[in-house]
């Protein structure tokens, strides 16, 4: 007896989308079109690392306030949100046009945001990393990890709240980064409306001219 | 002349090749042996026990079967007892190293026909990479395999003492019954069966009579355990079949896995139904080797994503070795070299793991699939240790007991339900409030009230509750890191152990902290 080649097809066929429905994929998942968020291509320095979402959006803004992040639609196991050397940027007016940007000083550092979650049972861990000299790896200070609901919700982390306290050698008042990590990390979708850092104090400014 | 001069050399060459092989597999091993995982020494804390002239137990006073494996216990005992625990590695080297010789030993039986040295290098690749993470991290599983294949390969050959090889493996790696049930039914007739069943019985029975006379059962605490405690999703069930790099590179794309699973199940599959199917083939040599191997392995692997297993690597190799028997000896049987495509391409993942692997043993150990987790137990090794010389008597209770278990020789309080039945009562956990996920096993905070150890040690996310309940204050509070400080620096920055865990903590109670304290030439 010859089993048909329809039928080996057919066969292997269902044997995929017996999987495709264990790991709960849809179509958007199989697309071969990457369907990454679109991401403003000149602040390269936020970073959304391994996307995948449908129809994500994040939209970047630095402003004197505050670094002011909306995003929406992220969605991926593992995902986390990487604000790699977080700026503050004022656009001055002088004759030849140019932004102050200054780094935000740590230890005033306050990150509020809120945020929504697809999955229930999903925490958020804010973390910040501190600079440190290469090779050697950076220190990352997390929060505790911050119950996120199918509700809207706002956050108030300061970094006080997060462990562990800095290393005396740390460059006080640096932030090399911002971190935010949805756990448990295999099945988190996070919805952000908007993510802000506040009260900026204690920073130098240094004018860099404007491309 | 010069023909027989080729022939000479080729002889000399393969055992030469062979040699230079297996001295640097078990430098590997050498090594990495500083790196092996958490649940490795729980089978060596028994083996120890053993040796000491107690009972196989984790604490000797408590008659459960922890480890879940008693040839390789035996085995660890035996070693221990003759050589330093250094050996262990190297014998676990040897080990994987003839299982993956007896697997290329078994595709060329089943072609019935002698294999060319490329042949041979793409069947010992194969296997090796199939069961290397398992060998280095001291796992059981390749010494389970090494007796599997060679229990296939005279079941192959009509052997009723094939049985007795696959009763052994059966008793390392309890999923191997249903290979040995499988090749005893298979073409069954009444009186092979009941030859063959009777080899099985002679096979198994001197750990399973063992096993009866220690613990009064045959089957391994961690089976009861495990259901009470862990709920894995099938998704993520599913996943974790998967090879360690499909892991790390592709761990947010489900497509990944789908096509992946598919094309395993396709290279198990198709050489059992391509083409015409005969009686003539059901009595081809191979053809019984195939369908046992593939229902073995497809078998093996939905039992562990139906049940929800938490799979660790080491898990892998039972489901994954089998399922490269039939592309392996189809590739085989046509004698060509690129038959061999469709197997070697399936196998990319495991071969970067092993070079993963072999890059680790040359100075760069973060290289490795599972650093982290070694270096945890490395040093949680170190920390257990320090808290016996000052704490010998202390009960210390832990979520985790390997690492702890071997390093600490006093009693030790299991959190997670392996070699204590009294915590199961304590379970389930809510999500979240409890712990962090269903796969989560936190201490829970109702059986440290109750026991109230001397000691209490766990990663921070399993210390969590501990933490934040009134009996805190009873405790001295010390934060230690994760890692070695030569480890800590090797790992990348934002690189958590699963994805979670940061810190080591220890809870002293506070009047044991302040009788050794008190000490005369101690410090506080």
């Amino acid at each position: 007896m010859r089993v048909p080649t329809t039928w080996l097809i057919a066969g292997y066929a269902l044997v995929f989308v017996a999987f495709v429905r264990v790991l709960g994929l849809d179509f958007a998942d199989l697309s071969p079109i990457p369907l990454g968020p679109s991401l403003d291509p000149r602040l390269l320095r936020f970073i959304v690392i391994e996307p995948q979402a449908r129809d994500a959006k994040v939209r970047y803004e630095a402003t004197p306030a505050a670094i002011s992040v909306e995003a929406s639609g992220l969605r991926s196991p593992g995902l986390t949100i990487s604000i790699e050397a977080p700026l503050i940027e004022a656009p001055c007016a002088m004759a030849k046009p140019h932004v102050h940007s200054a780094a935000p000083g740590a230890e005033e550092l306050e990150l509020s945001f809120e945020a929504q979650a697809i999955e229930p049972n999903t925490r958020l861990r804010v973390g910040v990393s501190e600079p440190a000299p290469d090779p050697a790896p950076r220190r990352l200070r997390w929060s505790e990890p911050l119950e996120i609901s199918h509700e809207w919700r706002a956050f108030q982390v300061t970094l006080r709240d997060m462990l562990p306290p800095a290393r005396p050698d740390a460059r006080p008042g640096a932030v090399a980064s911002i971190l935010l990590r949805p756990l448990p990390i295999a099945r988190s979708a996070l919805r952000f409306r908007h993510f802000r850092l506040l009260r900026v104090a204690n920073v130098k400014s240094t004018p860099r001219p404007v491309e | 002349m010069g023909s027989a001069a080729r022939t000479s050399r080729r002889q000399l060459s393969e055992p030469l090749a062979l040699l230079t092989f297996v001295v640097l597999w078990l430098f590997v091993h050498h090594a990495l042996d500083p790196y092996r995982i958490e649940d490795s020494y729980i089978h060596l804390r028994v083996a120890e026990h053993l040796l000491r002239g107690h009972r196989p137990y984790f604490n000797w006073q408590d008659s459960l079967k922890t480890s879940s494996s008693t040839p390789w216990v035996l085995l660890l005992a035996a070693l221990l007892a003759i050589a330093p625990a250094g050996a262990i590695a190297i014998v676990s080297g040897l080990i994987s190293a003839a299982c993956a010789w007896g697997f290329t030993v078994l595709i060329a039986t089943a072609a019935a026909r002698p294999f060319s040295l490329a042949e041979k290098a793409i069947c010992i690749l194969i296997g090796l990479s199939i069961v290397q993470l398992a060998s280095v991290t001291g796992m059981e599983t390749p010494l389970a395999l090494l007796f599997a294949v060679f229990g296939l390969r005279g079941w192959l050959l009509g052997r009723p003492s094939a049985a007795a090889l696959l009763g052994v493996a059966a008793c390392v790696r309890i999923e191997l019954f249903g290979l040995l049930g499988a090749c005893l039914l298979f073409r069954a007739q009444r009186g092979a069966f009941l030859k063959n069943l009777a080899w099985a019985l002679l096979g198994s029975a001197p750990s399973s009579l063992f096993d009866l006379w220690a613990y009064g059962t045959l089957l391994p605490q961690a089976l009861q355990a495990k259901r009470v405690i862990h709920h894995v999703d099938p998704k993520l069930a599913f996943t974790t079949l998967a090879p360690e790099s499909l892991l790390h590179h592709f761990h947010s794309s489900g497509v990944a896995f789908a096509v992946y699973g598919t094309a395993v199940v396709w290279m198990a599959t198709y050489p059992l139904i391509a083409g015409q199917l005969s009686r003539a083939k059901l009595a081809d040599r191979a053809w019984p080797l195939m369908l046992v191997s593939a229902s073995f392995g497809i078998a093996v692997s939905v039992a562990y994503v139906a049940g929800g297993a938490l799979i660790a690597g080491w898990y892998r190799p039972l489901y994954l070795l089998p399922l490269f028997v039939p592309g392996l000896v189809h590739a085989a049987s046509r004698g060509r070299v690129r038959d061999y495509l469709a197997p070697l391409l399936l196998a990319v993942p495991l071969i970067v793991d092993l070079f993963a692997t072999l890059r680790a043993a040359s100075g760069h150990p973060e290289a490795s699939a599972y650093f982290l987790e070694g270096a945890r137990s490395r040093h949680t090794l170190h920390v257990a240790r320090g808290l016996a010389a000052r704490y010998p008597d202390a009960v210390l209770m832990a979520s985790e007991i390997g690492a702890v278990g071997f390093g600490f020789p006093g009693r030790v309080e299991d959190g997670a339900g392996l070699a204590s039945r009294k915590v199961l009562a304590y379970y389930p956990l809510s999500v979240p409030d409890q712990r962090l996920s269903e796969a989560d096993f936190p201490l829970p905070t109702r059986f440290v009230s109750d026991v109230r150890p001397g000691i209490i040690l766990g990663l921070d996310r399993h210390l969590d509750g501990v933490l934040r309940h009134p009996l805190r204050v009873d405790y001295v509070h010390l934060r230690l890191g994760l890692y070695e400080p030569e480890d800590d620096a090797r790992r990348l920055s934002d690189e958590l152990l699963w994805d979670s865990a940061s810190y080591l903590d220890v809870l002293i109670r506070r009047d044991l902290w302040l009788r050794h304290a008190a000490l005369p030439g101690e410090g506080g």
